[in-house]
């Protein structure tokens, strides 16, 4: 029978044309990779998206903020009860397969980030377009191996999966990258280079690296540290501008602190919606918001209270009486809208007088009268105050007083607050001082890591295990690559 | 019969019958019905118009009326010179002819599972969707009309969920077209339905048969003098359940209760204006919101069609219009469909033209985001407008929009056309062999029009954006068959058809936008005088995407009968697509079958009044490709949002890799085995079908997680072909008449399926699905809560996350179940989470019934007939989200409640996804009835006239709470490139209601 039917379907074959079985896909509104990618404006629309990536830098990281002791998204009834994330997330007890979607949210941006970078690194030749794709490279190995600890180290398109690298080989690699980009990177500052990868960048990033060295290999490096926060501060490039949230406003791209920004528009680059989180519900009538605002992530109280009523800095805070747009005071279900800065506990009933409780941050300019639910605000990664504070805490570790007392000063008389003087500044001073100076930035979890002071109580938590300094590894990525192992405690 | 002739042999004390010959069906004169003296070869054949004229010789003899497709009758000629008779459809007979897929075949011969419907066998009531019309009419094909949206398709699934990306809709073939849209049909328009189940009669549709392929055959002219049909109706609709809401003093009353509770109670009845405004004279209002944005809908539907022919040319027209309003305002289906077939015999009868064209216009209104969510939780003691006649608003209140604000401020509708006709010839070279060839065109297109006025709360955000966008898909299709036909004897016969297929697929589109208008007089019809595209750029304001595919197939069956007792059919084809990966372009799909009619065994007798027996044995492979789009395996740069270029000091479009390449992405098998027992009881009147079947899904298509390792995958999930699911089921479907009186018949017909469905696996070496929850509990704070995970060795859509609810706290916080059997308030320490941590996720239910079942019934008095359905499901759950939702006293001022919100703690105010909103979901629902009186009027002109009054849904029994436990489970993924399973058994807020019809019709046959 089957003979039968293959000579009928032979002789079918014979009666149609070649045409007739040819099943090549024509393509019309996608590119095959060879056809892309000639000219220098094709190669520039492929290396653009790449810096793109970098603009998830702030989405990806925010939610783990509440890690930290300046951060807190409490439940308010079933408001932000979520499973009971937030309240993991507060109280370090996250784990692998509960929590998998947020790690593996970040894992997967670092790395298939670092996937398209290694194919445009594959075909570009262009020794400063290279030089940048190689920092931008060890930019998502930095992040990744921040977060995670023993990661991968992808350097190059391949298959089958690269093997599971320990900490410090990874920062080996990355320290190695950076070094080997320098030479041919840009010195230009804005302009062009506005959001890319030039010279400053890589010494911010370098100077991150060692200023955290001691906990990714257990040998520090302060002084080099200090050597390349000196070359960003020093080139005159970058400035402190009068005022703090000048570098925060919706207009910020032209701040003379920035140094590294990821772009943002409310139509054109859409990403940016702090304000969404962290409202009242009804202050979409005080901005005259496009949509409904959340009610979710607050300041913890007692970081709140770290900053004396002088300094300017305590100005991100909205607190007390709420008023709409038209001046007319806010009231909540009939209860004056008036946000309390204390946050009674880490969960809470339903109600008006629970969702007042917390300090807002308005860092970033709160957009007004804007009908999109995204801002237009950069968001800054790296910038001069920071680089000025690295300095001063490198000095201060090697006990060079009058140099690390004259950074911080600057940063103190900037913020109106008094100056240090050799007695007050300490290691815990000055944890507290990169607080307020960078709150809400996304530093403070390295930050506290750095000080020992990740797994100390805050408010509402004792104290956690140590294991907890790194997050654990997706439990996707485990199940997906056998050469991952987990962190430990996990 | 063919080869009786209309002779008569010469005699003596012969008299002269006549007569004419009726159609039961329509009281229509039958032409060609063969009409013969029992034991003679005197015989003859009716006219065109019925009548007949036979010379029989003498008052004993029988005269024996026989027409293909009909039940013969025999009468015995007495005293009568005049014998008129009407002919009934031979339901359950085994010489029905079958449309099997390029061809036909006796029932008789079947080897694989076929089920039949004839147009006499549609399901009373208004269904304008030719699926609702033989909902529950076939063992085993779940159709679901999952709301009373008329713009809604509803969802078919053929014995249980056998694929997550694969695609999950049967493939429709009308009149020799693959690929027809199944709304496009008037059900009117149909004359039979084949529905092929199993892989030994669907393989020979290869890539595309996994989930079965439905035959639409749309009725033909018949030789005889033209006849017209009109068939009008007119119908309306209510809601069928409604939400048992709070009312504007219900509502106040609870929200004192809530605040008597609290240690320190408020007053916001009392304080909070914004809540509680009063009218012109002091008084609370209470506005019913949904009341106020559904209406009584009206359905009208017009149908005429025009048949006749001559020996050579047959031809039938028919143009139809459908008017559905929907149960919300603004939403509902207009649809005008006409058609024409014709069929041409040529070159002594050798020579077959078909000739069919169709068009069919459709516009759909459609509902405008969450409104129904809306209507449900705005509160009951707000107006619709405030004194100045503005629509008053909760500004600054989370998610709270005035429902009818948004209801009369937008426009979302589509209008589409659709043009589908071909040709299709055979030609008979010499006996037993023809040669066909059969060209297909359809063309389908569509605009789509949306826009909402930013001057109302709920729509401000959009800016009021305006947009206009049009698709066009086209398909051509051409098959050329060769088959051979050879009778061994009277009893058996060998049959072999070899064919080969090409079909190419057109699709593109475009579409524009804007936003920004100073006026809404305009918008969508002159979007440049929107200011959007000017001081907001954004890069979708123009969009467009162009795309093709192509399958090309040979396909081969050979059939061979012998002895009335053994038939053996063999099926195989190869199936190419270009949108399978380089590796795997070509697919062979093999099938075969064989059947074994014990009964025509002579050891068999005739046990216990079975007078019929036949054991079918089948197994195949069938594919599954419809969810591969075109380019999903190839490596593609495609649009990756914007970038900023500091050069330009503006964003420009970026381009990247969206997808990872996968050139080994290929068809998913579908490999099923089919055990059937088909039986007749007291000579054929009662028959049955008993079926088991086995189906495994290989090669299971599905976004699966990748490895993000840094060196070979751009995107978080891969197109491939890994996982394996099983169902597995029982089917038994068993009719005929019980009553058969003269003058009263009662005929039931019962149809059951057992399903069995789990997920096998979902990873190999290089693959995994990793952790996909699905079913999201949506409400507040419930935002990335899931009631279900993919696991492998459970069911789809199992509910395996949900903890189990213990008690109310004093409190009032919900106690869960912990890991440890104890109570807990915190979800993470809860027996779900823990169960889930460990690998072994605990069951709270199965969204998936293990029993469907459907009994027909008609009852004929005289002229009388009544229909009816009862059809159920049993052994499902629902999680009823909805409830959830609306039952927090807590939070009674952010939303409006359900009335039986009091039954909970005054201080219950956090929700959780808890096993208490588990609710059982078996239903028994009397669905589409109709009673008709035939008025046989005799008459020259008008042959028959018949009213009938109908309905849909009449009455549901069930324990469920919500609105209606029959829901849209899909079992597909949210969309292609997801890795979510579409919500299965998660009743929601935003479902529009379901109808309850009534309708009132006349049909007319001149």
């Amino acid at each position: 029978m089957k003979r039968i039917i293959n000579k009928i379907l032979a002789a079918g074959v014979l009666l149609v044309s070649h045409a007739c079985t040819d099943l090549t896909e024509k393509t019309y509104d996608v590119i095959p990779t060879e056809s892309f990618g000639k000219t220098p404006a094709q190669q520039a629309a492929l290396i653009g998206p790449l810096y793109n990536s970098v603009g998830n830098y702030w989405p990806n990281l925010f939610w783990v903020q509440p890690s930290t002791d300046e951060m807190v998204i409490p439940t308010r009834g079933g408001d932000w009860g979520d499973g009971g994330q937030h309240v993991r997330m507060y109280t370090h007890t996250w784990e692998a397969i509960q929590d998998n979607g947020r790690f593996n949210g970040i894992w997967n941006w670092c790395y298939n980030a670092i996937t398209a970078i290694n194919l445009q690194m594959a075909s570009v030749t262009e020794p400063s377009t290279l030089a940048e794709l190689k920092a931008l490279r060890a930019f998502f190995h930095y992040v990744a191996m921040d977060n995670f600890g023993n990661v991968i180290i992808a350097n190059g398109v391949s298959s089958g999966n690269p093997p599971q690298s320990t900490r410090a080989q990874v920062y080996a690699f990355i320290e190695k990258e950076l070094l080997e980009a320098y030479p041919n990177l840009s010195e230009t500052v804005g302009g062009a280079y506005y959001t890319r990868f030039n010279k400053y960048v890589v010494d911010m990033l370098l100077a991150k690296l060692y200023l955290n060295a001691e906990v990714y290999t257990g040998t520090p490096q302060w002084a080099k540290v200090v050597v390349h926060t000196s070359r960003i501060i020093d080139s005159g490039k970058f400035s402190l501008p009068a005022d703090f949230f000048s570098t925060f406003k919706t207009n910020n791209q032209g701040s003379p602190e920035i140094i590294l920004a990821t772009a943002y528009d409310k139509t054109k680059r859409q990403g940016f919606n702090i304000q969404m989180p962290v409202c009242h519900y009804r202050q979409r009538l005080e901005f005259n918001l496009g949509g409904d605002p959340w009610n979710g992530p607050c300041a913890v109280p007692s970081f709140y209270h770290s900053f004396s009523d002088k300094d300017i800095r305590k100005n991100m805070w909205m607190v007390g009486q709420r008023y709409a747009a038209d001046g007319t005071p806010l009231t909540d279900d009939g209860l004056p809208l008036v946000l309390d800065p204390e946050v009674k506990a880490l969960v809470m009933p339903a109600g008006a007088a629970t969702r007042i409780q917390g300090a807002r941050a308005a860092k970033y300019e709160i957009q007004r009268n804007n009908t999109e639910t995204n801002q237009d605000n950069d968001f800054v990664i790296f910038r001069l105050g920071d680089a000025i504070l690295m300095r001063g805490e490198a000095n201060l570790r090697l006990g060079n007083m009058t140099a690390a007392l004259a950074d911080v000063n600057i940063i103190r008389e900037r913020a109106g607050v008094p100056a240090y003087t050799a007695s007050t500044l300490t290691l815990t001073e000055l944890l507290a001082e990169r607080g307020r100076e960078m709150a809400w930035e996304l530093h403070r979890r390295q930050d506290l890591i750095r000080f020992g002071k990740f797994n100390s109580g805050k408010d509402f938590m004792a104290s956690s295990p140590a294991h907890t300094r790194l997050f654990p590894i997706p439990n996707d990525q485990i199940v997906l690559n056998p050469n991952l192992k987990q962190n430990p405690g996990y | 019969m063919l080869f009786s002739l209309a002779f008569s042999t010469s005699g003596f004390a012969q008299k002269t019958v006549t007569g004419t010959v009726l159609d039961a069906t329509d009281n229509s004169g039958m032409p060609g019905v063969n009409v013969a003296v029992k034991g003679t070869t005197t015989a003859t054949m009716t006219g065109v118009d019925g009548k007949y004229s036979l010379s029989v010789p003498n008052d004993q003899a029988i005269l024996v009326f026989s027409f293909i497709g009909k039940v013969s009758r025999e009468v015995t000629v007495g005293s009568q010179s005049v014998i008129d008779v009407a002919l009934e459809d031979e339901t359950t007979s085994l010489s029905e002819v079958v449309v099997v897929g390029y061809g036909t075949a006796k029932r008789k011969d079947l080897t694989g599972s076929v089920a039949s419907i004839s147009s006499k066998d549609l399901n009373a009531g208004i269904n304008p969707n030719p699926l609702q019309a033989i909902q529950g009419k076939v063992a085993g094909l779940v159709i679901t009309q999952p709301s009373g949206d008329p713009t809604q398709n509803p969802t078919v699934r053929l014995r249980g969920y056998t694929s997550l990306a694969g695609g999950s809709d049967p493939l429709y073939v009308v009149d020799g077209m693959i690929g027809v849209p199944i709304n496009t049909v008037s059900p009117s328009d149909i004359e039979t339905m084949d529905v092929l189940k199993d892989a030994s009669a669907a393989a020979i549709y290869g890539s595309r048969a996994a989930n079965g392929v439905i035959l639409i055959t749309t009725k033909k002219g018949k030789v005889g003098k033209p006849s017209i049909t009109f068939n009008n109706y007119v119908g309306t609709s209510t809601i069928s359940r409604r939400l048992d809401l709070l009312d504007g003093p219900g509502y106040i009353a609870e929200v004192k209760r809530v605040e008597a509770a609290k240690t320190t109670p408020g007053d916001p009845v009392g304080t909070d204006g914004l809540r509680f405004p009063k009218d012109a004279s002091g008084n609370f209002y209470s506005t019913d919101w949904v009341k106020e944005i559904t209406q009584n809908a009206f359905t009208h539907n017009h149908d005429i069609a025009i048949s006749g022919g001559t020996q050579g040319l047959t031809y039938r027209g028919s143009l139809n219009y459908l008017g559905q309003e929907g149960l919300l305002k603004n939403t509902g289906m207009n649809r005008t469909t006409a058609r024409i077939n014709l069929d041409q015999k040529a070159l002594d009868n050798r020579l077959n033209i078909t000739y069919n064209l169709a068009y069919t216009e459709t516009l759909n209104k459609y509902t405008i985001g969450n409104i129904m969510e809306r209507a449900t939780s705005f509160l009951p003691t707000l107006p619709i407008r405030d004194k100045n006649g503005a629509y008053y608003e909760l500004r600054g209140v989370f998610n709270m929009y005035n429902p009818v604000a948004m209801m009369e401020n937008y426009k979302n509708e589509q209008n589409k056309k659709l043009l589908q006709g071909g040709l299709n010839l055979r030609y008979e070279l010499f006996d037993g062999f023809t040669v066909g060839a059969n060209g297909q065109l359809q063309r389908e297109n569509g605009v789509t029009d949306y826009w909402t006025n930013p001057a109302v709360y709920a729509f401000q955000g959009s800016n009021g954006r305006a947009s206009r966008s049009y698709f066009e898909a086209q398909s051509k299709l051409l098959e050329l068959t060769a088959n051979y036909f050879k009778a061994l004897s009277s009893e058996s016969n060998l049959s072999v058809l070899a064919g080969y297929s090409y079909q190419q697929n057109d699709n593109d589109g475009f579409g524009a936008a804007n936003n920004g208008f100073v006026t809404d007089l305009v918008t969508i019809d002159n979007l440049g005088l929107g200011s959007g595209t000017l001081i907001n750029p954004r890069n979708d304001y123009a969009t467009s995407y162009r795309n093709q595919n192509k399958l090309i197939s040979f396909f081969g069956r050979a059939t061979v009968n012998l002895k009335d007792k053994y038939n053996l059919t063999a099926t195989l084809r190869e199936d190419g697509s270009s949108k399978f990966g380089d590796n795997n372009k070509w697919g062979l799909f093999p099938s075969v079958g064989a059947g074994w009619t014990i009964s025509n065994e002579e050891f068999f007798g005739q046990p216990g009044g079975l007078n019929y027996l036949k054991l079918r044995v089948g197994w195949g492979q069938t594919g599954n490709s419809e969810g591969i789009n075109p380019y999903n395996s190839i490596m593609l740069y495609g649009q990756s949002g914007t970038y900023y270029d500091g050069g330009k000091g503006d964003f420009l479009p970026g381009y990247a890799i969206t997808q990872n390449a996968n050139p080994n992405l290929k068809w998913e098998v579908l490999e099923t085995t089919n055990i059937g027992l088909d039986f007749q009881l007291a000579s054929g009147r009662f028959s049955g079908t008993i079926e088991w079947y086995n189906k495994l899904t290989k090669d299971m298509l599905y976004n699966y997680s990748v490895p993000a390792n840094g060196v070979d995958y751009f995107t978080n999930s891969i197109l491939a072909n890994v996982g394996t699911m099983k169902n597995s089921g029982l089917e038994f479907s068993f009719g005929g008449p019980v009553v058969q009186k003269s003058k009263f018949t009662w005929t039931p017909q019962l149809v059951v399926s057992y399903n069995k469905n789990k997920i096998v696996s979902l990873s190999n070496d290089q693959f995994s699905s990793g952790q996909v929850r699905f079913n999201p509990f949506g409400g507040r704070g419930l935002s990335d809560v899931f009631a279900s995970y993919l696991v492998p060795g459970r069911p789809l859509g199992e509910f395996n996350n949900v903890p189990t609810f213990k008690e109310f706290n004093d409190a009032g916080q919900v106690v869960m179940v912990d890991g440890n059997g104890q109570g807990t308030t915190d979800v993470s320490k809860s027996d779900a989470y823990v169960a889930v941590s460990k690998g072994n996720p605990i069951s709270a239910g199965n969204p998936q019934p293990f029993l469907t079942g459907a009994l027909s019934n008609t009852f004929t008095y005289g002229n009388f007939d009544l229909n009816f359905q009862l059809r159920g499901s049993f052994g499902n759950s629902i999680l009823n989200q909805l409830r959830n939702n609306l039952m927090i006293p807590g939070s009674i001022l952010e939303s409006n409640m359900m009335a039986d919100v009091s039954s909970l703690p005054a201080n219950y105010n956090t929700n959780r996804l808890t096993s208490m909103w588990v609710e059982n979901a078996s239903f028994v629902r009397l669905d589409n009835w109709q009673i008709g009186y035939n008025i046989l009027t005799g008459g020259k002109t008008l042959s028959n006239a018949r009213i009938y009054v109908g309905g849909n849904n009449l009455l549901i029994f069930t324990k469920y709470k919500g609105i209606d436990p029959e829901l849209q489970t899909k079992g597909d993924l949210e969309n292609n490139r997801s890795q979510r399973v579409n919500s299965m058994g998660m009743d929601g807020v935003n479902v529009y209601p379901k109808t309850r019809s009534f309708q009132l019709g006349l049909n007319l046959t001149f």
